[in-house]
């Protein structure tokens, strides 16, 4: 797809307009909807994730073979994706506010991972959100490390970056933890380090809380059995870490999913805004329970266009948005989440070599160096002779 | 209340199917901790004053162990939750066509009440929780024995909370409640020396009373009454005149009236007068001065709607009686209905609107509609926000008193909901705020 033109032409403003009233329609009905079924929905999640952690944590503490202590993993690991994806990220957007129930106020959740809430809901909720992929805005386009779209300047360092994506995907909560620091500001001058210490001190703060508890508390509680505790929640970190990872790229990173300029979204109008937020984002297909172990974040798109409508309404709400994507000819991208994926390595991949015109002004600049240097240095001068 | 009613859900059978083949697994420091939160809430708090300690410990501090404990534990039984008191629907009376008494049992740990306080019922009303404030009113002595509470809740027009309680609760639901609150209550002696005077059998005298009530703020007189007279049954009050004079719309609308008549009929020092407003027309300085000709020798508890209690209060003032001589517990007006007024026009230019940040001690006022965050900041404050668009929930901030609309949509705010997005929420009216 070419990213040259802006995609934010293709619509006159009219339209726009028309387009924004159908979505927020779309947003008012689901809102007007909101009821018992939705509180009945997150508090049957949060069981059965509360279940099993509770049945995870118990297995690999008491297991009496290896097989029962991997099951006791497995079980972690999934209420701690269940925890992370459909009930932390969900509610620190706010979907569930609407319930007056301080357990799931958006505000004061805290979810279980090292990145501290606060800081989540500054650069994702409203960073992140609002100027969804606009390169040099949205710093989760790439997390300041990965080059994901050729339009970006290449540097030598991207070469490892498949290499860097898979110590990216491992330590994934860790890399969302320091992300929120914005070390890169800092690193640039926008940002001084006593500005950030409040945020340092408070992810140092809930690192701590969240390491002592895998890797002090609950180990200490099995005695000498220790250690199988620590890697059984060390393993079901790393799992986490790992899926989550691949479920947030296919978000963002298809092949497929566009890229925006500051300039291109100055003055932008509701309508222009969801119509970026649906051209940036990318929905996978699957069955009920992938739908829900991703947090719903399989309907991406939905999720960028309502943030704070219940994520479960989104199958509903598809089925609208798809049909008013036909009316205006607007591309819907979604696919099966196993193609959606290997889009979103090939594009990693091609991050790492640098777009032809990079290639072209690298090779006139070596080509100028060479010359330089064959006409300044004698010996060589002669020996472009023999070459000649 | 029915004795069988008052036994615990069989906690062993429902332990085994938590735990299926976990006896052999478990480990010691784990078994002990359950039957220690297990044997204290069998055997009631304070029998085993080593667990009680270990628990007070355990649960002053919140973390992952709490919050699995305290899951399980209301997996069990709901009433068992540490972290939000609970009660229990026993039964629910009709009392009149409107109003309706449920019989709550409040968990074990619920410190009990005196008569005239009130609790906050916490209701989950097609998913959104709601609090309101209810009077007890039953008297003490009824949940000392038996370990129930009422409530009496009179149906009003567009009143979710009301009238989810007397069109949808039923028996054995589950509610959530608060402490008892208030001081609306007879004089603080009177329950302070009645227990620790009790060995002494000293009686106490209170002055004479005189309670004025209408509409269902009979509730926490009712209560107060009916401890009055079981005080002075026991023989730790000395029986003092008490008189109650009770307002209702119509004859059939009178809650507890013929209870309490019934009361009076019993005890000489208990006389009732029941005036219905259709026949006998509003309070009055010359009705009130005739139902109760000694009015100025009495202490007064008035309770009822707002319009009938400052009626009241004026009628007070006139007789030239001491404000220290009457107490008062006000309802709280009825929330607006949020489809009442959508879409509004609001006039800012001929009625400009004013917010009050309490908080800071900064007053702000304005013309042309404005978000209460653009208002907050003009007034000097910085408060956080974000995309300043309905998008990132940043700048949420508690919901001010005072009539607010939803930019986005045109709707009205709820009065009960808690926390508003600063961004697009503007005040049409004067607002305050007491906390960001």
């Amino acid at each position: 797809m070419d990213m040259q033109t802006s995609a934010m032409n293709l619509l006159t403003e009219d339209e726009f307009e028309a387009f924004g009233k159908e979505l927020d329609a779309i947003r008012q009905e689901a809102f007007d909807d909101l009821g018992q079924r939705d509180a009945d929905y997150i508090r049957d999640i949060m069981r059965k994730q509360k279940y099993s952690e509770i049945a995870g944590r118990t297995l690999i503490h008491f297991s009496l073979n290896p097989i029962s202590w991997a099951v006791g993993v497995g079980l972690l690991s999934v209420s701690k994706i269940m925890e992370n994806m459909e009930i932390g990220h969900n509610v620190m957007h706010g979907q569930y506010d609407w319930m007056n129930d301080p357990e799931l106020n958006s505000q004061t959740y805290e979810w279980d991972n090292v990145c501290d809430s606060d800081a989540w809901r500054k650069y994702h909720n409203y960073e992140h959100h609002t100027y969804t992929n606009i390169l040099g805005k949205d710093r989760d386009y790439g997390y300041t490390i990965l080059r994901l779209d050729e339009n970006e300047p290449w540097k030598p360092v991207h070469l490892f970056q498949l290499g860097n994506y898979v110590v990216l995907s491992t330590l994934f909560q860790w890399g969302v933890g320091l992300f929120g620091l914005e070390l890169d500001r800092i690193r640039k001058g926008e940002l001084t380090l006593e500005e950030q210490m409040p945020a340092i001190k408070k992810f140092a703060k809930k690192a701590t809380k969240q390491v002592s508890k895998d890797y002090l508390l609950f180990p200490l509680l099995a005695g000498p059995l220790a250690p199988k505790v620590a890697l059984g929640n060390g393993l079901a970190n790393l799992n986490r870490n790992l899926w989550t990872s691949t479920i947030i790229f296919c978000g963002h990173f298809t092949e497929d999913a566009q890229t925006f300029s500051e300039a291109e979204c100055e003055n932008e109008s509701k309508g222009a805004w969801y119509y970026r937020q649906l051209l940036g984002s990318s929905n996978f297909t699957g069955g009920k329970w992938l739908h829900i172990m991703s947090g719903h974040l399989s309907y991406q798109i939905e999720h960028h266009l309502f943030p704070d409508i219940p994520a479960h309404r989104y199958p509903e709400m598809a089925l609208k948005v798809r049909a008013v994507c036909e009316k205006y000819d607007i591309p819907y991208n979604t696919g099966r989440f196993r193609d959606q994926y290997k889009t979103v390595i090939k594009r990693v991949a091609r991050g790492s070599l640098p777009n032809q015109q990079q290639r072209q002004r690298m090779i006139t600049r070596l080509s100028d160096t060479a010359s330089s240097i064959t006409k300044n240095v004698p010996i060589l001068k002669n020996m472009s002779l023999f070459a000649g | 209340m029915q004795s069988n009613l008052l036994n615990r859900t069989n906690i062993g059978s429902n332990i085994n199917a938590l735990l299926p083949n976990a006896s052999s697994l478990i480990n010691l420091a784990f078994t002990t901790f359950w039957a220690q939160q297990l044997s204290e809430k069998l055997f009631n708090q304070g029998a085993f004053k080593l667990s009680e300690s270990f628990s007070d410990i355990f649960w002053k501090r919140s973390g992952a162990l709490q919050r699995y404990a305290n899951f399980l534990l209301c997996e069990t039984d709901p009433l068992f939750n540490q972290q939000r008191l609970a009660a229990q629907i026993i039964r629910v009376e009709s009392e009149t066509t409107e109003a309706t008494t449920l019989w709550l049992r409040p968990s074990s740990r619920w410190s009990g009440f005196r008569a005239g306080q009130f609790i906050t019922i916490d209701c989950e009303i097609n998913g959104v929780r709601l609090k309101r404030n209810y009077s007890i009113s039953c008297a003490p002595e009824v949940f000392e024995q038996q370990g129930l509470i009422s409530i009496t809740v009179k149906a009003i027009d567009d009143g979710r909370v009301s009238n989810f309680i007397n069109d949808s609760l039923t028996e054995s639901q589950i509610v959530h409640i608060s402490e008892a609150m208030g001081s609306f209550t007879l004089p603080l002696q009177a329950d302070q020396e009645t227990q620790s005077d009790k060995e002494e059998q000293n009686p106490v005298a209170l002055d004479p009373m005189l309670f004025v009530a209408a509409g269902s703020g009979v509730t926490p007189i009712k209560s107060m009454i009916e401890h009055y007279v079981n005080q002075v049954e026991s023989g730790y009050f000395v029986p003092q005149s008490v008189q109650l004079v009770y307002y209702s719309n119509t004859h059939e609308d009178g809650i507890f009236i013929d209870q309490l008549q019934a009361l009076a009929e019993r005890y000489d020092y208990l006389s009732v007068v029941h005036r219905v407003t259709d026949r006998d027309g509003l309070i009055n300085e010359a009705s009130l001065k005739q139902d109760c000709q000694d009015i100025d020798e009495r202490s007064i508890y008035l309770c009822g709607p707002a319009g009938f209690m400052s009626a009241v209060e004026d009628i007070c003032s006139a007789l030239n009686i001491a404000s220290d001589q009457l107490q008062m517990e006000s309802f709280g007006a009825a929330p607006t209905s949020l489809t009442a007024v959508a879409n509004l026009d609001y006039d800012f230019e001929a009625t400009p609107v004013s917010v009050d940040f309490a908080f800071a001690d900064k007053q702000v006022t304005s013309s042309s509609p404005k978000s209460l965050l653009e208002l907050a900041e003009s007034a000097g404050l910085t408060p956080k926000y974000g995309c300043r668009a309905g998008i990132c929930h940043e700048c949420k901030c508690q919901r001010p008193k005072g009539p607010l609309v939803n930019q986005l949509t045109g709707d009205l705010i709820p009065d009960d909901q808690t926390v508003v997005q600063s961004c697009i929420t503007a005040p049409i009216g004067n607002v305050s705020l007491e906390q960001w």
